[in-house]
């Protein structure tokens, strides 16, 4: 981070991440954010050093519906099973795939929007038609489309959820691009002969992040959620293995009269967007040098 | 190079844009030729085609017709490697200092920018003795190497307009009304740096403007556009001296002046707004405005030297 820059010395500087980090870590709520999601991180990550993942999957009939209590602190679930350890360990699957999707469908969404708003004609029309077509299925079906053509999987399954979140992306992407595009500083960086990708990456991704970024970290939450969908249907995420939508989907049968069911692993998502979110406004904020240092 | 070989000409070129009315033409049968170290100042009014033709003769457009001339070779026959020649040879320079620079990037980086995509330095050092060499030249103090553009004024955003333009040594820009965001003061500034640079380093300009009293004070030759055509060219104090074109004449009847013995000159105002420019009728466009219109003016009108060096398109003027 303490990089000189490239300008020889001439006035001592951060480079641009020192720039960005310092930016970031005046914003408290992004700084929130990144603890909470790190510490959630660790909790799931660590999970096997102090939780035995029998306690995920061995059902104790005679022990169900406990409230939390000091033995099972968050409580049992119908099966007796102990609602901390799944929700420990269904963190892992939530949080990683959740996170994998909207990273890869926003990679995907940037180059694809990125090529249909710099380039426009024929080139728009075949990627947005192809969007348009994708955005027509609803994003379930299409994920189960993909499963169905890739077969099982959690690596599969990912790819098909980013497939279904792609289209909003890349409708998004495109949108900020066009705005970009007949600016002068692109005329000035295709004077002087920069290739379309350099153009595309360097000077209009840069500047037309801000929506792009706010809408992926509000995504997570629909994403842990599309999870759940098709683990119900079968696909990917099968019982007993738990993750925090198909404990939820699982358990939701009982919230009236158990509601800790419903609000423990609710909140484990609320807090995981959330956190994501507030990273992402802090991130939009950090990486524009128009905000006040 | 000879003195008279021109560095920089167009031949016939012409832009049209088709939009849902018909066909725009926005710059029209253009013949013009800079020598090097020279200035030739375009002027005319608003969405006359003057930018158009600017972009056209850099490729950031592609004409119509016609062809543009880079030390006598084609340069729209370029193609792949061939076109860094160009790229390193021609650049330009923005009317909007606000919008020409990139907002995520440093105004080091801004600067290096060129010079990176042409590969013209081989380290990091190197790039910052050069970018340290052009914020100097352009007179942009070195604390400013860090900044970014929404925390310098526009004057100052200009000059780092021009020193992204001489990153890769150019030996012709294109001004596209580098001034007329600027306060008049901040404008001299930018005016003079540019002199001094062509006197310094032997660019030519083709400068866009439609400010008479900006095109007096930089141009060695003044080209007058009209519509997209070129209704009038001379060499400049020629074309103050000696308006020969209607509509030079009431264009230079409108600068104002401070001259008070002058106070109550006869002006010539136009009337009227400029005709459709989408599928114009042959013949002169400034006839359904100009005082002096007859039936004549129906035919299509050609540029025609009058005197050495001084070209009229219309048929009254004969020299």
């Amino acid at each position: 981070m303490k990089k000189r820059r490239k300008n020889g010395g001439a006035v001592s500087g951060r480079s641009v991440w020192g720039l960005v980090w310092f930016r970031f870590k005046k914003n408290k709520l992004a700084m929130a954010g990144l603890f909470v999601l790190i510490f959630i991180m660790l909790a799931v990550l660590l999970a096997p050093l102090y939780v035995d993942y029998q306690a995920v999957v061995s059902q104790k009939i005679t022990n169900r519906f406990k409230a939390p209590n000091a033995t099972n602190w968050f409580g049992t679930d119908q099966f007796g099973r102990d609602l901390f350890a799944r929700v420990v360990y269904g963190g892992r699957i939530s949080l990683f795939v959740g996170l994998a999707v909207i990273m890869l469908s926003f990679v995907a969404g940037c180059i694809l929007g990125g090529l249909a708003g710099y380039f426009g004609g024929v080139v728009d029309q075949v990627i947005m038609r192809i969007v348009d077509m994708f955005m027509a299925i609803p994003a379930i079906l299409l994920s189960m489309a993909v499963v169905a053509a890739l077969g099982n999987g959690t690596g599969k399954m990912l790819i098909a959820l980013a497939v279904a979140q792609t289209p909003r992306f890349t409708r998004i992407v495109r949108s900020s691009i066009m705005g970009l595009r007949n600016q002068e500083f692109i005329e000035a960086a295709k004077c002087y002969g920069s290739s379309s990708a350099r153009i595309i990456f360097k000077h209009l991704l840069p500047n037309g992040m801000g929506p792009v970024i706010v809408s992926t970290t509000l995504t997570l939450g629909q994403v842990i959620i599309n999870i759940a969908s098709l683990g119900f249907l079968g696909i990917g995420v099968a019982s007993p293995t738990p993750e925090w939508g198909t404990i939820l989907s699982e358990t939701k049968a009982f919230i009236r009269y158990y509601p800790y069911l419903g609000l423990i692993p609710g909140a484990c998502i609320a807090l995981s967007v959330m956190a994501v979110n507030f990273i992402g406004d802090g991130l939009r904020d950090a990486l524009d040098p128009r905000m006040k240092n | 190079m000879s003195e008279n070989r021109p560095l920089v000409e167009t031949r016939n070129l012409c832009k049209y844009f088709d939009t849902p009315r018909g066909q725009l033409h926005a710059v029209e049968e253009v013949n013009l030729s800079i020598k090097a170290g020279e200035t030739l100042g375009v002027v005319g009014e608003s969405g006359c085609g003057k930018s158009t033709l600017g972009r056209v003769i850099l490729r950031l457009i592609p004409p119509t017709r016609g062809e543009v001339y880079y030390e006598g070779e084609n340069i729209l026959e370029y193609r792949g490697k061939q076109l860094k020649k160009m790229h390193v040879n021609m650049q330009m320079i923005f009317q909007d200092p606000f919008t020409s620079l990139n907002p995520r990037l440093s105004i080091s980086n801004i600067i290096a920018e060129p010079m990176k995509v042409c590969g013209l330095v081989r380290n990091r050092r190197e790039m910052a003795e050069r970018v340290r060499e052009l914020m100097e030249v352009c007179g942009l103090p070195a604390r400013y190497v860090n900044t970014y553009p929404h925390e310098l004024d526009g004057g100052r955003r200009q000059r780092v307009g021009l020193a992204r333009a001489l990153a890769v040594d150019p030996k012709f820009i294109v001004c596209d009304e580098p001034v007329s965001a600027l306060d008049v003061s901040i404008q001299a500034q930018i005016l003079n740096l540019l002199m001094d640079l062509q006197e310094q380093k032997g660019v030519s300009y083709l400068f866009i403007t439609h400010d008479l009293c900006v095109v007096r004070h930089i141009s060695h030759q003044i080209m007058v556009m009209y519509m997209g055509q070129v209704v009038e060219f001379a060499e400049k104090n020629e074309l103050f001296k000696n308006p020969l074109h209607p509509y030079t004449k009431a264009l230079l009847s409108a600068i104002p002046t401070i001259d008070l013995s002058r106070r109550n000159r006869e002006r010539q105002l136009l009337r009227g707004e400029v005709a459709n420019p989408i599928n114009p009728k042959p013949g002169c466009r400034f006839a359904p405005r100009c005082a002096y219109a007859a039936q004549e003016c129906l035919e299509p009108q050609t540029l025609r030297e009058v005197a050495p060096g001084h070209k009229v398109a219309c048929w009254r003027c004969q020299g």
